[in-house]
């Protein structure tokens, strides 16, 4: 018998990247970050990421087969756990958010903590709200505001890169504590290469702008919120006095600039929402760094900014009249003179 | 391309159409000859047979974008005999628009006659898809002539050429001929536009009539193609009808991919026969490019005179038992690249969401009606959301749909 043709609604043509190439490109971005706190703070770290990982994917997998996957099979387990529709462990984005929510623990943390925090990052911060694509809120930093507040003395004891991968640790500030407490500088080369106390990810400057390169090479980010963000940055701590540079690579500024908040689920679709909302997080920030208790306010300020992120692009993008047709790039055209 | 061996003219754009037929089963007709209408006079565009030979059949017949139509079959005989050629100044005829009607140019006659602007859309909208540039490079001299022509000869006074920024050879040529030409203007843009353009300003003055009553010089505007110009020259100058489209052959079913000179109403089996592809092979097949095209459902249809393109694909790449677990559709993670893409400026993924849930108040109020169907945010999407269909179904069901053009066809009238 002859075959037929095959008859669809166009276009037939995609260019074949899918949600987990999004995921996939995150992972990849962070692996000078995961060498990097490797080097300066021991094995310890991957054990954390590691960790911080399989719980978000098992929380996830739980909370699914149990609230989300109504027609689930329990036997054979891991056969069903794998070829479910329903359940989405294998799209990457519970890793990607456990990933991230254990650059944001100190190096010397216990084993439970990444635990706890990556399984109230996935059960509050995501699936309450409807799973992926439905949150308010970054679940990884969510995770973060929970173990901060619950836990502030394990939060807040930052171990010397200097120890490297000796068995006893020795405690030191962040550039930002030292900055504000004891009105210290840290050395701008130290800085930049991550030789300071802070959470696993933030610490290394390059690290961090070898991988924001590459993922804004290959389009899984865009411009928008990180310039505007650490622009915004430079130009108030201009404005207020202080040394911009040190604002820039100290604490956690470039890893929620390019990881955090342009987190796709949680951030305005149109540009100038995009531009908006950088900005909004960049005030916040260094206002919480110069007048408020903490030395800290990059991860506070991007969870402000996504509760305010559906206004922005309520009030970003263009509003039609009823029956209204408007083309920009036509119109451009045709009123040329 | 050499002569087909038979050619299927299609009589009708719709079957409910009028038409006329001026020749019989049996008889011998001569390249150029004109064997019936679309419509009736004075509404009407003729068809001319592109081959010598005879007329096997006047039946209904599989057409490209809708079911079965009536149709003039005919088969080649080997001779080369041609119809006398008719310029215009030798037609007798006093209104040119009644001229090209004759001579079976596709233009949008309605608006014809009170156009002010005149836009020519040479960007190339779907990949794979050259036929204007290559035209536009190899015929300069009569699509600028044509042009003249048409400026001369209607109410326009203004001439709105769009180029593509990076397309350097084609912005080089196109700006001298505008030198030459004082109407004419060159208008340079980032992103190739649509060939949805035409119906988006018919839309556009459609319901700002339905709001406001009131027409404004943008809705006067037609928007032709290049190949419009090309065969306006031969047409008014040497009196040749429109019987042959330079076509690109393209898609992975196809040998060599190239732009050939095709007689209008050659079977789409024939085209990609000679394009050096196997019929038994090729599993999808569109008339236009795989962005924007037309799916086929069965090679007998024929060329018509709108489609600049024939792609051809094999079923490897889409079969749907080859495609990872991942390749499916899951839920928006709102990246926003179909934001960015979309030539129309509006968020293709909020529109889709509120339609699938019924609330189409509030997508129109988003902008579903500049929705210009060009199909890049399903193209680019990661989350493969069926975009486009998702847009197209909420146009449907939205208060205003009695007003609403169908896109994809409109340019496609007037075959």
């Amino acid at each position: 018998m002859e075959k037929k043709l095959i008859v669809s609604s166009p276009p037939y043509l995609r260019n074949g990247e899918t949600a987990h190439c999004l995921m996939f490109d995150v992972f990849i971005a962070a692996v000078p970050i995961c060498a990097v706190s490797v080097f300066f703070f021991g094995w310890y770290v991957l054990w954390i990421m590691l960790l911080s990982m399989a719980t978000a994917k098992i929380t996830e997998m739980l909370v699914q087969v149990f609230f989300f996957a109504p027609g689930f099979k329990f036997r054979p387990f891991l056969y069903n756990v794998l070829t479910n529709d329903d359940i989405t462990i294998m799209d990457g984005s519970a890793a990607v958010t456990g990933m991230l929510l254990a650059f944001t623990l100190p190096p010397a943390v216990p084993f439970w903590i990444p635990v706890v925090g990556s399984a109230v990052a996935i059960v509050v911060g995501k699936h309450v709200f409807g799973g992926l694509g439905q949150n308010i809120f970054n679940p990884a930093l969510v995770g973060r505001a929970f173990l901060l507040a619950a836990w502030p003395g394990i939060m807040t004891t930052w171990r010397s890169p200097a120890a490297g991968n000796a068995v006893d640790a020795v405690t030191t500030a962040t550039p930002l504590a030292a900055m504000k407490m004891q009105g210290h500088t840290t050395p701008l080369v130290d800085l930049i290469a991550g030789n300071v106390g802070g959470c696993i990810g933030e610490t290394s400057a390059v690290a961090i702008l070898i991988g924001a390169a590459y993922l804004l090479y290959k389009g899984t980010i865009t411009w928008h919120i990180p310039f505007s963000y650490i622009g915004t940055i430079f130009v108030l701590a201009l404005v207020l006095g202080q040394d911009p540079v040190f604002h820039l690579f100290a604490g956690g500024l470039l890893l929620g600039a390019f990881y955090m908040a342009t987190d796709v689920v949680t951030s305005p679709v149109t540009k100038s929402g995009r531009l908006v909302f950088g900005c909004g997080a960049g005030i916040i920030t260094i206002l919480i760094r110069q007048y408020g208790g903490y030395p800290e306010g990059v991860c506070y300020a991007i969870l402000l900014m996504n509760a305010l992120s559906p206004l922005i692009e309520k009030y970003t993008t263009r509003k039609f009249s009823q029956g209204q047709v408007a083309v920009p790039v036509v119109d451009r055209v045709l009123k040329n003179k | 391309m050499a002569q087909p061996q038979r050619v299927v003219l299609p009589l009708q754009d719709v079957p409910e159409n009028p038409f006329e037929v001026f020749v019989n089963t049996g008889d011998t007709v001569t390249a150029g000859q004109k064997v019936g209408t679309i419509g009736k006079a004075p509404e009407h565009i003729a068809v001319h047979s592109p081959i010598a030979g005879e007329v096997t059949a006047i039946i209904p017949m599989p057409h490209p974008l809708v079911h079965e139509v009536n149709s003039v079959r005919i088969s080649a005989d080997g001779t080369e005999s041609q119809a006398p050629m008719q310029p215009f100044r030798d037609s007798g005829l006093s209104d040119v628009g009644e001229f090209f009607r004759e001579k079976g140019i596709p233009l949008d006659y309605k608006y014809f006659a009170t156009i002010a602007t005149i836009l020519v859309n040479a960007t190339e909208f779907e990949p794979y898809l050259c036929s204007k540039e290559r035209l536009i490079l190899e015929e300069t001299e009569k699509f600028s002539q044509g042009l003249t022509i048409l400026l001369e000869n209607s109410g326009a006074d203004k001439l709105i050429i769009v180029v593509e920024k990076g397309k350097s050879s084609l912005v080089s040529v196109v700006r001298s001929l505008c030198n030459r030409i004082p109407a004419a203007v060159i208008e340079e843009v980032n992103q190739p536009l649509p060939d949805t353009i035409e119906a988006m300003i018919r839309q556009k003055a459609l319901m700002r009539g339905i709001v406001k009553d009131k027409v404004t010089a943008i809705d006067r505007t037609i928007v032709i193609e290049p190949y419009i110009a090309v065969a306006v020259y031969d047409a008014f100058v040497l009196g040749i009808p429109f019987m042959e489209q330079l076509v690109t052959v393209a898609g992975s079913g196809i040998q060599t991919l190239q732009n050939m000179w095709i007689k209008i109403g050659t079977q789409l089996s024939d085209i990609i026969q000679q394009a050096g592809g196997n019929v038994s092979n090729v599993r999808r097949v569109t008339l236009g490019g795989p962005i924007m095209g037309r799916p086929q459902p069965m090679l007998d249809a024929p060329l018509i005179k709108k489609a600049r393109g024939v792609f051809a694909a094999v079923a490897l790449a889409f079969d749907e038992e080859r495609k990872s677990r991942f390749y499916k559709r899951c839920a928006c993670v709102r990246c926003g690249k179909c934001v960015d893409v979309c030539p129309a400026r509006i968020p293709p993924n909020l529109i889709a969401d509120l339609v699938e849930h019924k609330r189409f108040g509030e997508a129109e109020e988003l902008g579903l009606y500049s929705c210009l169907e060009c199909g890049l945010c399903y193209y680019v999407c990661p989350s493969i959301i069926p975009l486009v269909e998702l847009l197209k179904l909420g146009k449907l069901n939205s208060k205003g749909r009695d007003s609403l053009l169908i896109f994809n066809s409109y340019r496609t009238l007037w075959t």
